[in-house]
Protein backbone atom coordinates (compact mmCIF):
# COMPACT_ATOMS: atom_id res chain seq x y z
CA UNK A 1 0.00 0.00 0.00
CA UNK A 2 2.74 2.53 0.93
CA UNK A 3 4.86 1.95 -2.13
CA UNK A 4 1.66 2.13 -4.15
CA UNK A 5 1.10 5.54 -2.54
CA UNK A 6 4.66 6.53 -3.05
CA UNK A 7 4.42 5.66 -6.62
CA UNK A 8 1.22 7.44 -7.27
CA UNK A 9 2.46 10.44 -5.37
CA UNK A 10 5.45 10.75 -7.81
CA UNK A 11 2.70 9.79 -11.03
CA UNK A 12 0.56 12.91 -9.53
CA UNK A 13 3.92 15.03 -9.02
CA UNK A 14 5.15 14.27 -12.65
CA UNK A 15 1.76 14.68 -14.49
CA UNK A 16 1.44 18.14 -12.79
CA UNK A 17 5.01 19.19 -13.73
CA UNK A 18 4.37 18.22 -17.37
CA UNK A 19 1.54 20.00 -17.18
CA UNK A 20 3.07 22.86 -16.49
CA UNK A 21 6.13 22.95 -18.80
CA UNK A 22 4.01 22.15 -21.70
CA UNK A 23 1.52 25.60 -20.53
CA UNK A 24 5.22 27.06 -20.21
CA UNK A 25 6.11 26.05 -23.70
CA UNK A 26 3.10 26.85 -25.16
CA UNK A 27 2.58 30.15 -23.62
CA UNK A 28 6.20 31.20 -24.72
CA UNK A 29 5.17 30.16 -28.08
CA UNK A 30 2.13 32.23 -28.38
CA UNK A 31 3.79 35.06 -26.18
CA UNK A 32 2.09 35.14 -23.33
CA UNK A 33 5.22 35.02 -21.21
CA UNK A 34 6.08 39.18 -22.57
CA UNK A 35 2.15 40.13 -21.72
CA UNK A 36 2.52 43.08 -20.11
CA UNK A 37 5.37 44.59 -21.75
CA UNK A 38 5.66 46.38 -25.04
CA UNK A 39 6.34 43.92 -27.99
CA UNK A 40 7.19 44.34 -31.28
CA UNK A 41 5.23 41.87 -33.76
CA UNK A 42 6.86 40.82 -36.75
CA UNK A 43 5.10 38.55 -39.01
CA UNK A 44 7.11 36.83 -42.14
CA UNK A 45 5.78 36.62 -45.94
CA UNK A 46 8.38 34.29 -47.42
CA UNK A 47 7.74 32.70 -50.71
CA UNK A 48 4.66 32.95 -52.99
CA UNK A 49 1.37 34.62 -51.40
CA UNK A 50 -1.27 31.59 -51.92
CA UNK A 51 -5.02 31.70 -50.91
CA UNK A 52 -5.07 28.16 -50.08
CA UNK A 53 -6.15 27.08 -46.52
CA UNK A 54 -3.04 25.69 -44.42
CA UNK A 55 -2.45 22.78 -42.91
CA UNK A 56 -1.18 20.43 -45.59
CA UNK A 57 2.21 18.71 -45.29
CA UNK A 58 4.02 20.04 -47.75
CA UNK A 59 2.74 23.50 -47.67
CA UNK A 60 5.21 24.91 -45.48
CA UNK A 61 7.33 26.84 -47.75
CA UNK A 62 4.21 29.08 -49.61
CA UNK A 63 3.20 32.55 -47.89
CA UNK A 64 -0.40 31.25 -46.51
CA UNK A 65 -2.82 34.14 -46.43
CA UNK A 66 -5.45 32.18 -43.76
CA UNK A 67 -2.19 32.02 -41.63
CA UNK A 68 -0.78 35.72 -42.17
CA UNK A 69 -4.10 37.09 -41.67
CA UNK A 70 -4.74 34.88 -38.38
CA UNK A 71 -1.11 36.54 -37.28
CA UNK A 72 -2.25 40.01 -38.23
CA UNK A 73 -5.27 39.72 -36.32
CA UNK A 74 -3.63 38.31 -33.41
CA UNK A 75 -1.64 41.50 -33.55
CA UNK A 76 -4.58 43.95 -33.62
CA UNK A 77 -6.45 42.09 -30.87
CA UNK A 78 -3.11 41.74 -28.14
CA UNK A 79 -2.78 44.96 -26.06
CA UNK A 80 1.12 44.47 -25.39
CA UNK A 81 1.74 44.66 -29.35
CA UNK A 82 1.94 47.91 -29.69
CA UNK A 83 3.53 48.17 -33.41
CA UNK A 84 3.38 45.02 -36.16
CA UNK A 85 6.99 44.93 -38.85
CA UNK A 86 6.14 42.52 -41.88
CA UNK A 87 9.20 40.93 -43.02
CA UNK A 88 8.33 40.47 -46.87
CA UNK A 89 10.49 37.91 -49.00
CA UNK A 90 7.89 37.28 -51.71
CA UNK A 91 7.76 37.29 -55.68
CA UNK A 92 3.75 38.11 -54.96
CA UNK A 93 1.44 35.42 -55.80
CA UNK A 94 -2.15 34.95 -55.72
CA UNK A 95 -3.86 38.64 -56.25
CA UNK A 96 -6.91 37.87 -53.79
CA UNK A 97 -4.79 36.93 -50.94
CA UNK A 98 -2.73 39.71 -51.41
CA UNK A 99 -6.03 41.84 -50.96
CA UNK A 100 -6.96 39.94 -48.01
CA UNK A 101 -3.57 40.27 -46.15
CA UNK A 102 -3.44 44.22 -46.94
CA UNK A 103 -7.02 44.68 -45.90
CA UNK A 104 -6.38 43.09 -42.79
CA UNK A 105 -2.94 45.37 -42.38
CA UNK A 106 -5.50 48.59 -43.37
CA UNK A 107 -7.74 47.06 -40.35
CA UNK A 108 -4.68 47.04 -37.96
CA UNK A 109 -3.75 50.36 -39.07
CA UNK A 110 -7.10 51.48 -37.82
CA UNK A 111 -6.87 50.40 -34.34
CA UNK A 112 -3.96 53.19 -34.59
CA UNK A 113 -0.68 50.54 -34.18
CA UNK A 114 1.42 50.89 -36.84
CA UNK A 115 3.12 48.37 -39.56
CA UNK A 116 6.28 48.60 -40.53
CA UNK A 117 7.84 47.00 -43.88
CA UNK A 118 11.18 45.59 -44.12
CA UNK A 119 11.73 44.04 -47.23
CA UNK A 120 14.17 40.83 -47.61
CA UNK A 121 15.68 39.69 -51.18
CA UNK A 122 12.25 39.93 -53.17
CA UNK A 123 9.41 42.41 -52.22
CA UNK A 124 7.70 42.61 -56.26
CA UNK A 125 4.27 42.47 -57.23
CA UNK A 126 1.77 40.90 -54.72
CA UNK A 127 4.62 41.07 -51.80
CA UNK A 128 4.52 44.99 -52.92
CA UNK A 129 0.84 45.57 -52.72
CA UNK A 130 0.98 43.94 -48.96
CA UNK A 131 3.84 46.56 -48.07
CA UNK A 132 1.70 49.34 -49.26
CA UNK A 133 -0.78 48.75 -46.67
CA UNK A 134 1.97 49.90 -44.28
CA UNK A 135 3.18 53.18 -42.44
CA UNK A 136 6.96 52.90 -43.44
CA UNK A 137 8.41 50.56 -46.04
CA UNK A 138 11.99 49.93 -45.71
CA UNK A 139 14.15 48.28 -48.29
CA UNK A 140 17.39 47.19 -49.07
CA UNK A 141 19.59 48.76 -51.89
CA UNK A 142 19.50 45.92 -53.94
CA UNK A 143 16.19 44.49 -52.86
CA UNK A 144 14.10 43.63 -55.81
CA UNK A 145 11.00 45.29 -55.71
CA UNK A 146 8.30 46.76 -58.07
CA UNK A 147 6.72 44.31 -60.63
CA UNK A 148 3.44 46.47 -60.38
CA UNK A 149 1.33 44.68 -62.81
CA UNK A 150 -1.18 41.75 -63.49
CA UNK A 151 -0.55 38.75 -64.83
CA UNK A 152 -2.81 36.10 -65.90
CA UNK A 153 -1.06 33.07 -67.74
CA UNK A 154 -3.28 30.00 -69.23
CA UNK A 155 -1.97 27.02 -71.16
CA UNK A 156 -3.54 25.70 -74.52
CA UNK A 157 -2.62 21.38 -74.27
CA UNK A 158 -5.04 20.86 -77.51
CA UNK A 159 -1.82 19.44 -79.38
CA UNK A 160 -0.54 17.40 -76.47
CA UNK A 161 -4.54 16.03 -75.76
CA UNK A 162 -4.56 15.29 -79.64
CA UNK A 163 -1.39 12.97 -79.73
CA UNK A 164 -2.51 11.36 -76.06
CA UNK A 165 -6.17 10.79 -77.84
CA UNK A 166 -7.88 12.90 -74.81
CA UNK A 167 -10.60 14.55 -76.46
CA UNK A 168 -12.67 16.51 -74.36
CA UNK A 169 -16.53 16.95 -75.26
CA UNK A 170 -17.82 20.03 -73.20
CA UNK A 171 -21.89 20.47 -72.45
CA UNK A 172 -22.02 24.59 -71.42
CA UNK A 173 -24.89 26.68 -70.21
CA UNK A 174 -23.44 29.70 -72.29
CA UNK A 175 -20.72 30.69 -74.37
CA UNK A 176 -18.36 31.83 -72.29
CA UNK A 177 -18.45 28.89 -69.72
CA UNK A 178 -15.60 27.16 -70.43
CA UNK A 179 -13.45 30.45 -71.23
CA UNK A 180 -9.44 29.79 -70.72
CA UNK A 181 -10.41 26.02 -71.38
CA UNK A 182 -6.95 24.36 -72.01
CA UNK A 183 -8.16 22.33 -75.03
CA UNK A 184 -8.96 25.35 -77.46
CA UNK A 185 -7.46 28.89 -78.60
CA UNK A 186 -9.44 31.67 -76.83
CA UNK A 187 -11.77 33.56 -78.98
CA UNK A 188 -11.12 37.00 -80.08
CA UNK A 189 -14.43 37.99 -77.84
CA UNK A 190 -12.96 35.94 -74.43
CA UNK A 191 -9.12 37.49 -74.75
CA UNK A 192 -11.10 40.72 -74.64
CA UNK A 193 -13.19 40.07 -71.78
CA UNK A 194 -9.99 38.32 -69.83
CA UNK A 195 -8.02 41.42 -70.81
CA UNK A 196 -10.98 43.91 -68.79
CA UNK A 197 -11.05 41.84 -65.84
CA UNK A 198 -6.89 42.12 -66.04
CA UNK A 199 -7.34 46.01 -66.72
CA UNK A 200 -9.83 46.64 -63.68
CA UNK A 201 -7.16 44.32 -61.58
CA UNK A 202 -4.53 46.18 -62.33
CA UNK A 203 -6.01 49.38 -61.86
CA UNK A 204 -7.00 48.31 -58.51
CA UNK A 205 -3.12 47.89 -57.78
CA UNK A 206 -2.59 51.30 -59.35
CA UNK A 207 -5.21 51.97 -56.39
CA UNK A 208 -3.51 50.36 -53.72
CA UNK A 209 -0.13 52.04 -54.39
CA UNK A 210 -1.61 55.71 -54.93
CA UNK A 211 -3.49 54.93 -51.65
CA UNK A 212 -0.23 53.61 -49.66
CA UNK A 213 2.27 56.11 -51.45
CA UNK A 214 0.20 59.26 -51.09
CA UNK A 215 2.37 62.42 -51.62
CA UNK A 216 5.18 60.11 -52.07
CA UNK A 217 4.31 59.63 -55.58
CA UNK A 218 2.64 61.02 -58.41
CA UNK A 219 0.22 58.94 -60.40
CA UNK A 220 2.09 60.27 -63.85
CA UNK A 221 5.76 59.07 -62.12
CA UNK A 222 3.52 56.01 -60.84
CA UNK A 223 2.52 55.07 -64.35
CA UNK A 224 6.21 55.33 -65.99
CA UNK A 225 7.11 52.17 -64.14
CA UNK A 226 3.94 50.66 -63.17
CA UNK A 227 4.44 48.65 -66.16
CA UNK A 228 5.20 44.91 -64.52
CA UNK A 229 9.13 46.32 -64.25
CA UNK A 230 11.26 45.53 -61.77
CA UNK A 231 13.62 48.02 -60.06
CA UNK A 232 16.22 48.05 -56.75
CA UNK A 233 15.67 49.26 -53.71
CA UNK A 234 17.76 52.11 -54.18
CA UNK A 235 15.81 53.37 -57.21
CA UNK A 236 12.29 52.57 -55.45
CA UNK A 237 13.56 55.25 -53.22
CA UNK A 238 14.78 57.40 -55.66
CA UNK A 239 10.74 56.85 -57.08
CA UNK A 240 8.68 57.45 -54.01
CA UNK A 241 7.77 53.77 -53.70
CA UNK A 242 9.64 53.19 -50.29
CA UNK A 243 10.54 55.41 -47.73
CA UNK A 244 14.09 54.18 -46.81
CA UNK A 245 16.95 52.08 -47.09
CA UNK A 246 18.10 49.76 -44.33
CA UNK A 247 18.19 46.03 -43.13
CA UNK A 248 15.87 44.34 -40.68
CA UNK A 249 17.22 45.68 -37.53
CA UNK A 250 16.74 49.24 -39.13
CA UNK A 251 13.18 48.15 -39.47
CA UNK A 252 12.97 47.46 -36.05
CA UNK A 253 14.75 50.31 -34.95
CA UNK A 254 11.90 52.37 -37.01
CA UNK A 255 8.98 50.52 -35.80
CA UNK A 256 10.22 50.88 -31.91
CA UNK A 257 10.80 55.11 -32.91
CA UNK A 258 7.02 55.12 -34.70
CA UNK A 259 5.65 53.27 -31.84
CA UNK A 260 7.92 55.35 -29.09
CA UNK A 261 9.01 51.97 -27.60
CA UNK A 262 12.76 51.91 -26.02
CA UNK A 263 15.64 50.13 -27.61
CA UNK A 264 15.07 47.11 -25.43
CA UNK A 265 11.46 46.41 -26.17
CA UNK A 266 11.13 42.49 -27.00
CA UNK A 267 10.24 41.12 -30.46
CA UNK A 268 8.54 38.19 -30.88
CA UNK A 269 7.41 36.82 -34.34
CA UNK A 270 3.74 36.03 -35.00
CA UNK A 271 4.55 33.40 -37.41
CA UNK A 272 7.04 30.56 -37.70
CA UNK A 273 9.23 29.20 -40.02
CA UNK A 274 7.10 26.56 -42.09
CA UNK A 275 7.32 22.71 -41.15
CA UNK A 276 9.43 21.35 -43.94
CA UNK A 277 11.94 24.61 -44.44
CA UNK A 278 12.55 24.13 -40.64
CA UNK A 279 13.29 20.30 -40.89
CA UNK A 280 15.71 21.61 -43.52
CA UNK A 281 13.30 19.90 -46.38
CA UNK A 282 11.90 23.41 -47.95
CA UNK A 283 12.94 21.42 -51.30
CA UNK A 284 9.52 19.41 -50.53
CA UNK A 285 7.54 22.46 -49.83
CA UNK A 286 8.82 24.48 -53.01
CA UNK A 287 7.23 21.04 -55.10
CA UNK A 288 4.38 21.82 -53.70
CA UNK A 289 4.26 25.42 -55.29
CA UNK A 290 4.75 23.69 -58.77
CA UNK A 291 1.79 22.02 -58.52
CA UNK A 292 -1.45 24.37 -60.23
CA UNK A 293 -3.68 24.85 -57.43
CA UNK A 294 -6.45 26.64 -60.00
CA UNK A 295 -7.04 26.63 -63.55
CA UNK A 296 -7.04 30.23 -64.15
CA UNK A 297 -5.96 32.93 -61.63
CA UNK A 298 -4.88 36.40 -61.04
CA UNK A 299 -1.48 36.63 -60.23
CA UNK A 300 -0.06 39.43 -59.34
CA UNK A 301 3.94 37.92 -60.02
CA UNK B 1 8.11 -7.95 -9.44
CA UNK B 2 5.68 -5.47 -10.58
CA UNK B 3 6.34 -1.87 -12.17
CA UNK B 4 5.00 -0.43 -8.88
CA UNK B 5 7.01 -2.79 -6.89
CA UNK B 6 10.23 -2.25 -9.32
CA UNK B 7 9.96 1.91 -9.57
CA UNK B 8 9.41 1.84 -5.61
CA UNK B 9 12.41 -0.65 -4.75
CA UNK B 10 14.83 1.30 -7.26
CA UNK B 11 14.36 4.41 -5.40
CA UNK B 12 14.30 3.07 -1.50
CA UNK B 13 15.90 0.01 -1.92
CA UNK B 14 17.62 -0.23 -5.20
CA UNK B 15 20.77 -3.43 -4.11
CA UNK B 16 18.00 -6.01 -3.95
CA UNK B 17 15.57 -4.63 -6.60
CA UNK B 18 18.59 -4.05 -9.19
CA UNK B 19 19.95 -7.60 -8.39
CA UNK B 20 16.50 -9.07 -9.19
CA UNK B 21 15.95 -7.18 -11.92
CA UNK B 22 19.16 -8.21 -13.25
CA UNK B 23 18.14 -11.83 -13.36
CA UNK B 24 14.58 -11.24 -14.36
CA UNK B 25 16.13 -9.20 -17.47
CA UNK B 26 11.77 -7.23 -18.33
CA UNK B 27 13.76 -5.66 -21.36
CA UNK B 28 10.37 -4.41 -22.79
CA UNK B 29 9.33 -2.65 -19.34
CA UNK B 30 12.59 -1.67 -19.02
CA UNK B 31 13.21 0.51 -22.14
CA UNK B 32 9.86 1.76 -21.85
CA UNK B 33 11.00 2.86 -18.78
CA UNK B 34 13.70 4.70 -19.81
CA UNK B 35 11.75 6.06 -22.85
CA UNK B 36 9.65 7.40 -20.25
CA UNK B 37 12.49 9.14 -18.44
CA UNK B 38 13.77 10.57 -21.56
CA UNK B 39 10.59 11.76 -23.05
CA UNK B 40 9.87 13.80 -19.83
CA UNK B 41 12.78 14.95 -19.25
CA UNK B 42 13.52 16.86 -22.69
CA UNK B 43 9.54 18.27 -22.09
CA UNK B 44 11.15 19.55 -18.29
CA UNK B 45 14.42 20.55 -20.03
CA UNK B 46 12.48 22.53 -22.67
CA UNK B 47 10.49 24.70 -20.26
CA UNK B 48 13.42 25.21 -18.31
CA UNK B 49 14.98 26.57 -21.44
CA UNK B 50 12.15 28.56 -22.33
CA UNK B 51 11.82 30.06 -18.90
CA UNK B 52 15.58 30.98 -18.84
CA UNK B 53 15.08 32.69 -22.71
CA UNK B 54 17.59 30.11 -23.98
CA UNK B 55 19.05 31.73 -27.01
CA UNK B 56 18.56 28.40 -29.07
CA UNK B 57 15.05 28.50 -28.79
CA UNK B 58 15.27 32.01 -30.83
CA UNK B 59 17.73 30.79 -33.26
CA UNK B 60 16.36 27.51 -33.73
CA UNK B 61 12.66 27.01 -34.77
CA UNK B 62 10.57 24.96 -32.39
CA UNK B 63 10.11 22.32 -35.33
CA UNK B 64 13.80 21.60 -35.32
CA UNK B 65 13.91 21.96 -31.04
CA UNK B 66 11.58 19.04 -31.27
CA UNK B 67 13.20 17.55 -34.19
CA UNK B 68 16.72 17.45 -32.27
CA UNK B 69 14.96 16.36 -28.78
CA UNK B 70 13.02 12.96 -30.76
CA UNK B 71 16.40 12.29 -32.32
CA UNK B 72 18.18 12.70 -29.08
CA UNK B 73 16.11 10.10 -27.51
CA UNK B 74 16.25 7.86 -30.22
CA UNK B 75 20.44 8.18 -29.90
CA UNK B 76 20.30 7.81 -26.12
CA UNK B 77 18.98 4.46 -26.44
CA UNK B 78 20.95 3.78 -29.19
CA UNK B 79 23.62 5.01 -27.09
CA UNK B 80 22.56 2.79 -23.92
CA UNK B 81 22.61 -0.53 -26.20
CA UNK B 82 26.29 -0.12 -27.14
CA UNK B 83 27.44 1.24 -23.55
CA UNK B 84 25.65 -1.84 -21.97
CA UNK B 85 27.36 -4.50 -24.61
CA UNK B 86 30.73 -2.55 -23.81
CA UNK B 87 30.75 -2.64 -20.02
CA UNK B 88 29.65 -6.31 -20.45
CA UNK B 89 32.64 -6.91 -22.75
CA UNK B 90 35.38 -4.96 -20.41
CA UNK B 91 34.02 -7.02 -17.33
CA UNK B 92 34.47 -10.45 -19.63
CA UNK B 93 38.05 -9.03 -20.67
CA UNK B 94 38.99 -8.17 -17.14
CA UNK B 95 36.70 -10.13 -14.77
CA UNK B 96 35.87 -13.10 -17.14
CA UNK B 97 31.91 -12.32 -16.04
CA UNK B 98 28.89 -10.83 -18.24
CA UNK B 99 25.94 -9.55 -18.34
CA UNK B 100 24.93 -7.25 -20.87
CA UNK B 101 21.01 -7.84 -21.06
CA UNK B 102 21.00 -7.24 -16.59
CA UNK B 103 23.45 -3.81 -17.42
CA UNK B 104 20.40 -3.05 -19.99
CA UNK B 105 17.85 -3.55 -17.94
CA UNK B 106 19.43 -1.81 -14.68
CA UNK B 107 20.65 1.21 -16.79
CA UNK B 108 17.07 1.38 -17.54
CA UNK B 109 15.89 1.32 -14.19
CA UNK B 110 19.15 3.43 -12.68
CA UNK B 111 17.35 6.52 -15.05
CA UNK B 112 14.30 6.04 -13.04
CA UNK B 113 15.55 9.18 -10.48
CA UNK B 114 16.54 11.15 -13.00
CA UNK B 115 13.21 12.16 -13.73
CA UNK B 116 13.28 14.03 -10.55
CA UNK B 117 15.82 16.37 -11.65
CA UNK B 118 14.62 18.76 -14.45
CA UNK B 119 10.66 18.94 -13.14
CA UNK B 120 12.06 19.81 -9.32
CA UNK B 121 14.85 22.46 -11.01
CA UNK B 122 11.45 23.45 -13.23
CA UNK B 123 9.55 24.05 -9.95
CA UNK B 124 11.92 25.67 -7.87
CA UNK B 125 12.96 28.26 -10.59
CA UNK B 126 8.83 28.75 -10.65
CA UNK B 127 8.88 29.77 -7.21
CA UNK B 128 11.92 32.31 -7.61
CA UNK B 129 14.44 29.78 -6.03
CA UNK B 130 16.24 28.47 -9.29
CA UNK B 131 19.69 28.09 -7.30
CA UNK B 132 18.26 25.16 -5.03
CA UNK B 133 16.64 23.99 -7.83
CA UNK B 134 19.74 23.35 -9.43
CA UNK B 135 21.59 21.60 -6.36
CA UNK B 136 18.39 19.27 -6.41
CA UNK B 137 18.80 18.62 -9.62
CA UNK B 138 22.68 17.65 -9.75
CA UNK B 139 21.62 15.48 -6.65
CA UNK B 140 19.35 13.48 -8.42
CA UNK B 141 22.05 13.10 -11.47
CA UNK B 142 24.37 11.89 -8.26
CA UNK B 143 21.48 9.45 -7.36
CA UNK B 144 21.23 8.02 -10.98
CA UNK B 145 25.25 8.09 -11.25
CA UNK B 146 24.97 5.90 -7.71
CA UNK B 147 22.52 3.68 -9.29
CA UNK B 148 24.04 2.65 -12.28
CA UNK B 149 27.23 1.80 -10.51
CA UNK B 150 24.96 -0.20 -8.13
CA UNK B 151 23.35 -1.51 -10.98
CA UNK B 152 26.84 -2.45 -12.64
CA UNK B 153 27.74 -4.13 -9.35
CA UNK B 154 24.81 -6.37 -9.29
CA UNK B 155 24.50 -7.91 -12.91
CA UNK B 156 28.00 -8.85 -13.24
CA UNK B 157 28.30 -9.97 -9.47
CA UNK B 158 31.42 -7.84 -8.96
CA UNK B 159 32.62 -5.56 -5.78
CA UNK B 160 31.75 -1.59 -5.90
CA UNK B 161 35.53 -0.89 -6.81
CA UNK B 162 35.33 -2.78 -9.75
CA UNK B 163 32.12 -1.94 -10.92
CA UNK B 164 33.19 1.94 -11.33
CA UNK B 165 36.54 0.66 -13.09
CA UNK B 166 34.40 -0.84 -16.00
CA UNK B 167 31.99 2.37 -16.10
CA UNK B 168 35.34 4.06 -16.07
CA UNK B 169 37.26 2.79 -18.54
CA UNK B 170 35.58 3.40 -21.59
CA UNK B 171 35.83 7.23 -20.75
CA UNK B 172 39.03 6.76 -19.61
CA UNK B 173 39.98 4.91 -22.99
CA UNK B 174 38.62 7.57 -24.69
CA UNK B 175 40.55 10.30 -23.37
CA UNK B 176 43.85 8.49 -23.68
CA UNK B 177 42.82 7.90 -27.56
CA UNK B 178 42.09 11.66 -28.09
CA UNK B 179 44.90 12.57 -26.03
CA UNK B 180 47.65 10.38 -27.67
CA UNK B 181 45.88 11.93 -31.35
CA UNK B 182 46.47 15.42 -30.02
CA UNK B 183 50.28 14.79 -29.44
CA UNK B 184 50.42 12.82 -32.84
CA UNK B 185 48.81 15.68 -34.34
CA UNK B 186 51.02 18.81 -32.46
CA UNK B 187 54.07 16.77 -33.44
CA UNK B 188 53.70 16.11 -36.72
CA UNK B 189 52.82 20.35 -36.93
CA UNK B 190 56.54 20.67 -35.24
Amino acid sequence: MNKKLVVGILVVFLAVMTILSLQGITNAGSGRKLMGSSVIGVIEINGVISGEAGGGLVSGYSANAMDIMESIRQAREREDIKVVVLRIDSPGGSAVASQEIARELDRLREEGKKVITSMGDTCTSGGYWIACSSDYIMANGATLTGSIGVIMQLSNLEGLYEKLGIKEEVIKSGKHKDMGSATRDLTEEERQLLEDIVGDSYDQFLDQVLKGRAGKITQEKLLEVADGRIISGRQALELGLVDGIGNYYDALAQARKSAGLSEDSPVEILNGTGFWKSLGLGVLAELSEQVPGHFMELRYQ
Amino acid sequence: MSVTESIYGVLFEPVTTLRTLAVQKPYGRALLIFLAVTLLSLIFEQALMVYNDNEALEILPANAVWMFNILGTFLSVLLLLVISGLLSLISEIIYGKFNAGGILVTLCYASVPGILGPPIHYAFSLAGQEWLGSILALLAMVWVLILQVIGVRESLQVTTGQAILIMVLPGLFTLIMITSLVVVVLSGMN
